[in-house]
């Protein structure tokens, strides 16, 4: 038997144990971490109240747009057409099998956006594709769709027709403006009342 | 006879050749294999886990104690853009914008403040700004990291009076009342009417001021 043999085996055998105890190779499977924080430092997740309405009105299949709040929250009052994945299983088996449909664009509301931004972040590292977050989360969808700001009289065409737009979109949704019966927002019990913005601050946005 | 002697040392050099292009090829993969140096140390279901842990975060009240305090135990970290923070900043606090986060001198001053027994806490424009950056700190493996939960002008005591009214609008407290919500029933025909009203009075705008227009 030739030494070189045994030699050139030898290396052989000792790569096949060495493979043996590589460490699982999860890494694949996950976005890394330099590549996320450079997804988190890009704006482009967050798409906005009047996006979302507009493509609730034309009924999109692509859209899915899901709510994480607590169940309770989510039964309170919900934006129509929403499906409640709370949060803590956002990782259950049937919320990673919703969200993995490839064909759909995921955008996930809280009641701001800082909830739903972590969700975000979890999902991207998951490397699911087509996700987003509504800017504002509800509490901005309700102050500016289903309580739309009267533009002043000195606001600009394009304000006009948003206001309009966003009129015609909170009576397709509840049927009748019986939601001007509502107050705008819950008064805080610290004392700190929600003020209204500056009418038009919100609907100027030309470019 | 000395054939066969010729062919056996063909063989044992073809073997010895094929040896050290085995090794080399081991060499070489050994010189060019790079360990990412900024490696996840939790599961993402145990990131999951840290967003509901109340004591990984900092409310407002607690960053005012702390800056009244000013023991140097708590270093504030800006994770907005230089520019802002030049404009004005936490008394003492550091400039890491979100994108340098991982940058080897940033890595090497959170590392600087975990031996020296400092706590860093990280703020932004809004508590979004700041949450990614902090996710990204707690889950590549550093403990000594947390989270204010409001904004910058929470923390500029100077300009807060003037945006504090803004503010129940960025954090996560729901604002929309629901028990008037519930109040309101499926849509009467009276309802209709004013709905009807309604489009009326939108209607009488004049395009006067139109002129701003767009871009």
């Amino acid at each position: 038997m030739n030494k070189r043999y045994l030699l050139l085996a030898g290396i052989i055998i000792a790569l096949g144990v060495g493979i043996l105890f590589m460490p699982a190779k999860d890494a694949a499977k996950q976005t890394q971490p330099e590549l996320l924080l450079a997804a988190i430092d890009d704006p482009s997740r967050f798409l906005s109240t009047d996006d979302i309405t507009d493509r609730l009105v034309k009924k999109d299949p692509a859209l899915m747009l899901i709510d994480i709040r607590p169940v309770a929250q989510f039964k309170a009052f919900s934006i129509p057409g929403a499906i409640n994945i709370p949060v803590d299983s956002l990782l259950s088996l049937s919320a990673q099998e919703m969200l993995n449909q490839k064909e759909m664009d995921k955008v996930f509301y809280s009641n701001a956006d800082v909830t739903s931004d972590q969700a975000w972040i979890i999902c991207k590292r998951m490397k699911l594709l087509r996700i987003y977050v509504m800017q504002g989360g509800v509490n901005r969808w309700f102050s500016t769709i289903v309580k739309a700001e009267k533009p002043t009289e000195t606001a600009t065409a394009k304000a006009l027709e948003l206001y309009q737009f966003r009129i015609a979109a909170c009576q397709h949704f509840y049927g009748s403006s019986e939601m001007a019966a509502i107050p705008n927002a819950v008064v805080e019990k610290k004392g700190v009342t929600v003020v209204k913005k500056a009418s038009g601050a919100k609907s100027g946005g030309g470019c | 006879m000395e054939k066969n002697n010729l062919e056996e040392l063909n063989k044992t050099n073809r073997l010895t050749l094929i040896v050290i292009a085995i090794v080399l090829v081991i060499i070489t993969g050994l010189i060019t294999l790079r360990r990412p140096d900024i490696k996840y140390s939790l599961t993402p279901a145990e990131s999951l886990t840290l967003l509901n842990d109340p004591s990984l975060v900092i409310t407002p009240d607690q960053a005012a104690a702390l800056l009244k305090e000013g023991s140097g135990k708590t270093v504030f970290i800006d994770v907005r853009n230089s520019i802002a923070f030049e404009r004005g900043h936490v008394k003492n606090a550091v400039n890491i914008p979100v994108r340098e986060l991982f940058e080897t001198r940033n890595k090497a001053a959170f590392h600087d403040f975990e031996k020296a027994g400092q706590t860093a806490v990280l703020y932004g424009e809004t508590q979004q700004q700041a949450c990614g950056p902090w996710m990204m700190l707690r889950q590549t493996g550093y403990k000594n990291v947390f989270l204010f939960t409001g904004s910058y002008a929470q923390l500029n005591l100077e300009k807060a009076d003037s945006l504090t009214m803004l503010l129940p609008q960025l954090s996560e407290t729901p604002l929309i009342d629901t028990a008037a919500l519930k109040s309101v029933s499926a849509p009467a025909s009276l309802a209709k009417e004013s709905a009807q009203a309604d489009k009326k009075a939108v209607a009488p705008f004049k395009k006067a001021g139109s002129s701003g227009g767009g871009c």
